[in-house]
């Protein structure tokens, strides 16, 4: 008990947020109405978004906020809007055995992402950027300087991805003239 | 002075406060006085000395109708939606920095909130004043305020792009996501809309787009949605997104004056051989006649363009500005990199 | 003759920099910053009130004879030509002593049904119908806008407080009118030849 405490003072911002992240992100799959789901996945990505704020990430932090909630879930509550899907089309469960697979996967997966974390937080040091050098240089600087040029080349084959989906996109609700 | 040092940051927010509160009213009489006289008439008149009182009696109005919440909405998100209105240009206006004033012989920045961040919390926070037009639209559960709320999911989604890239122009030649180093830069070089007349010309237009004023009022257009997202709406609620147009508004002509028209700079003014106490105060005021004329100039544009179409709205969106703010990044990182 | 239609093209006749809209929204806002400052041509209502010409064709009143009675010798010639349908008459015996053979006991005409085209001043042989310059009625039911004869004649009364040089003028001018040969029996024969052609 003393231990949770003590990992609590060490942070409390944080493990509040995370809590809070994790019951909105329950709420989000139990709702039956696909807006309310939006609604709450929208809170959780602010949750996550403090979350780096805590960390000193605000550039992350920034960029959760403009590209998922500003952008990507306005688009997703576009379509399910557009899809008209009200009071009248609740989501109803027909799954079946599936359900219960998915939530033993579900369990699996996350207890491997707990060991991967303990492995990693224990064993794991600290990289070129302590938190002290990105204070003095600046958080956006860092992340770009990164980007521009140890990690290039997946940068660049991210955006190659990206135009390609935009591309398929094109093409597939392009209407054929024949 | 030496004690309330301390309490500056408080007494900063106090005043921007205010001044916030007091710009809507304001607002409303300007906008009402000047849709009159362009149109030969002649404006609110009766209530007070030249009708100045007018925006009290509106107030009061609002106050006192009785508030209908009909039976066919979803009643949290419909009383929900217009309190979010608000809230992110309200964010926002926390970070514009007002001028400079010297204080016991030190510089002091009237700004609220410091980010390292500046511009990309701007525009992460104010990317979420669409919800508010979106969830009110869903829950009012009303055809044309759904389609209102769907148009406007759209014309933000596509005009941020353009507004994004057009400021980066500017943060490329400042180098600074700050502000505040924005306007320190322009001071030193000249107001940005002169180092970047594409990127302050898109950034306006972007601008008339994310507040929802026309010509890209399209979310309200009363002749074919009948007040599109709001037209459920009574008394306080509805004043609330009335509040949060005018709200957004002010933010946007802020943000416009930063970047582009250079903060709270007068231009000479170092050269008449002032005292710097002096020329920080008649620079917060320079600042705030800047906001006075683009939102005056807000109104005057709304009077003078019709509404564009929709697919015209798209059509601009896509098809001209963001191809001409991308051209205009790679020509400013050309000339920069020459 | 064929309709004058006018194709409307953004790209015709109109050089790159219309395109570019920057050139003519300067100019709109040009125009309409010119008329912040120009004379406003708005009236003050109920304090500055618009001079209504003579002919105007407001509410309606029944005018009197010298004698302080209503002309109208109840001949429904009005309400035969209102396309509106809204005067209803009812005639009683009006006596023989000075030629009235019958006048109207009834009188009603249903302000919100008629449509103020003034058929029915036109129709009338005896000018006792007429129309004022009234238009700022209002009433708190649909009953209260149907005038019966009193309140016509009241209108009259008050019209003639207001205008007593309007009021006499006409009346010399229908007198002047009826003595003549205004409608002559040629003149009916004449305009029937014409439509049969
Ligand atoms: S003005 Fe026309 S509609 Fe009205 S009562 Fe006379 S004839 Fe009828
Ligand atoms: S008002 Fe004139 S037309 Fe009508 S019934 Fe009387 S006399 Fe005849």
């Amino acid at each position: 008990m003393e231990t949770v405490m003590s990992y609590f003072m060490l942070n409390p911002a944080f493990y509040i947020f995370a809590g809070l992240a994790v019951i909105l992100a329950i709420f989000m799959i139990t709702m039956p109405n696909p807006v309310y789901s939006a609604i709450f996945l929208v809170l959780t990505f602010f949750c996550i978004s403090v979350i780096y704020i805590t960390l000193e990430a605000e550039f992350i932090a920034a960029i959760q906020v403009l590209v998922y909630t500003g952008a990507i879930m306005v688009l997703f509550l576009f379509v399910i809007m557009l899809l008209n899907l009200g009071r009248d089309a609740d989501l109803v469960e027909h799954s079946g055995p599936m359900k219960y697979i998915s939530i033993i996967v579900a369990f699996a997966i996350l207890i491997q992402i707990g060991l991967a974390a303990k492995v990693t937080v224990n064993i794991g040091e600290k990289g070129m950027f302590p938190i002290e050098k990105i204070r003095e240089i600046g958080n956006t600087e860092a992340i770009a300087g990164l980007l521009f040029s140890d990690y290039l080349y997946p940068f660049e084959i991210a955006s190659i991805l990206l135009l390609l989906g935009m591309i398929g996109a094109i093409i597939i609700s392009k209407k054929r003239s024949e | 002075m030496e004690a309330l040092m301390p309490f500056l940051p408080y007494i900063f927010i106090l005043v921007l406060l205010v001044l916030y509160l007091s710009v809507v009213p304001i607002m409303i009489q300007v906008e009402r006085k000047v849709s009159a006289w362009v149109q030969y008439r002649i404006g609110p008149n009766r209530v007070g000395p030249r009708g100045l009182l007018q925006p009290i009696a509106d107030a009061l109005k609002f106050l006192a109708k009785e508030d209908v919440i009909p039976n066919h909405v979803n009643k949290w998100l419909y009383i929900f939606a217009p309190t979010l209105m608000v809230f992110p240009a309200f964010f926002v206006f926390g970070v514009i920095p007002f001028g400079a004033i010297m204080i016991n012989g030190q510089e002091i920045l009237i700004q609220v909130g410091k980010t390292n961040i500046g511009i990309l919390y701007v525009l992460a926070v104010s990317s979420l004043g669409v919800y508010a037009i979106t969830f009110g639209s869903w829950a009012s559960n009303n055809k044309y305020s759904l389609i209102g709320g769907l148009r406007s999911a759209a014309q933000m989604m596509s005009y941020e792009l353009p507004m994004g890239l057009s400021i980066l122009g500017m943060i490329m030649v400042v180098g600074s996501l700050r502000l505040e180093d924005i306007v320190r830069f322009q001071i030193e070089n000249g107001w940005g809309i002169l180092l970047q007349p594409v990127g302050a010309l898109l950034f306006i237009v972007t601008a008339f787009a994310e507040t929802n004023r026309l010509p890209f009022d399209l979310t309200e257009a009363e002749a074919e949605l009948v007040g599109g997202y709001h037209t459920e709406y009574s008394s306080m609620k509805f004043a609330m997104f009335f509040l949060g147009e005018y709200c957004n508004m002010f933010t946007a002509s802020a943000m416009i004056t930063c970047l582009f028209l250079g903060g709270w700079h007068v231009p000479f003014i170092g050269s008449m051989g002032l005292d710097p106490a002096i020329v920080g105060y008649i620079q917060v005021v320079a600042m705030l006649m800047k906001l006075g004329f683009l939102m005056f100039f807000f109104v005057w544009v709304r009077w003078s363009l019709p509404r564009f179409r929709y697919d015209q709205l798209m059509n601009l969106g896509w098809k001209k500005l963001i191809p001409l703010a991308l051209a205009n990044v790679i020509i400013t990182a050309i000339v920069m990199a020459m | 003759m064929a309709v004058n239609v006018k194709n409307v093209s953004m790209a015709r006749g109109k050089s790159w920099v219309d395109l570019t809209y920057i050139i003519p929204v300067m100019k709109g806002l040009a125009i309409t910053l010119r008329h912040l400052f120009k004379r406003k041509l708005v009236l003050q209502y109920p304090e500055e009130k618009k001079v209504l010409p003579p002919n105007y064709r407001g509410l309606h009143m029944l005018t009197r004879d010298e004698k302080g009675r209503e002309k109208c010798v109840a001949c429904e010639m009005c309400s035969t030509a209102c396309p509106a349908d809204c005067i209803r008459i009812v005639a009683g015996d009006g006596g023989w002593e000075d030629s009235r053979e019958k006048h109207p006991i009834v009188f009603e005409i249903d302000e919100l049904r008629c449509i103020y085209c003034g058929m029915c001043v036109e129709a009338c042989p005896e000018d006792a119908i007429d129309m004022t310059d009234m238009h700022n009625l209002a009433d708190y039911t649909r009953q209260d806008f149907i005038y019966d004869k009193e309140r016509l004649l009241g209108v009259y009364d008050e019209y003639i407080k207001r205008h007593p040089d309007r009021a006499k003028r006409r009346d010399g001018q229908f007198k002047a009118m009826k003595n003549s040969s205004y409608f002559t029996v040629n003149d009916v024969h004449h305009s029937d030849q014409h439509s049969s052609h």
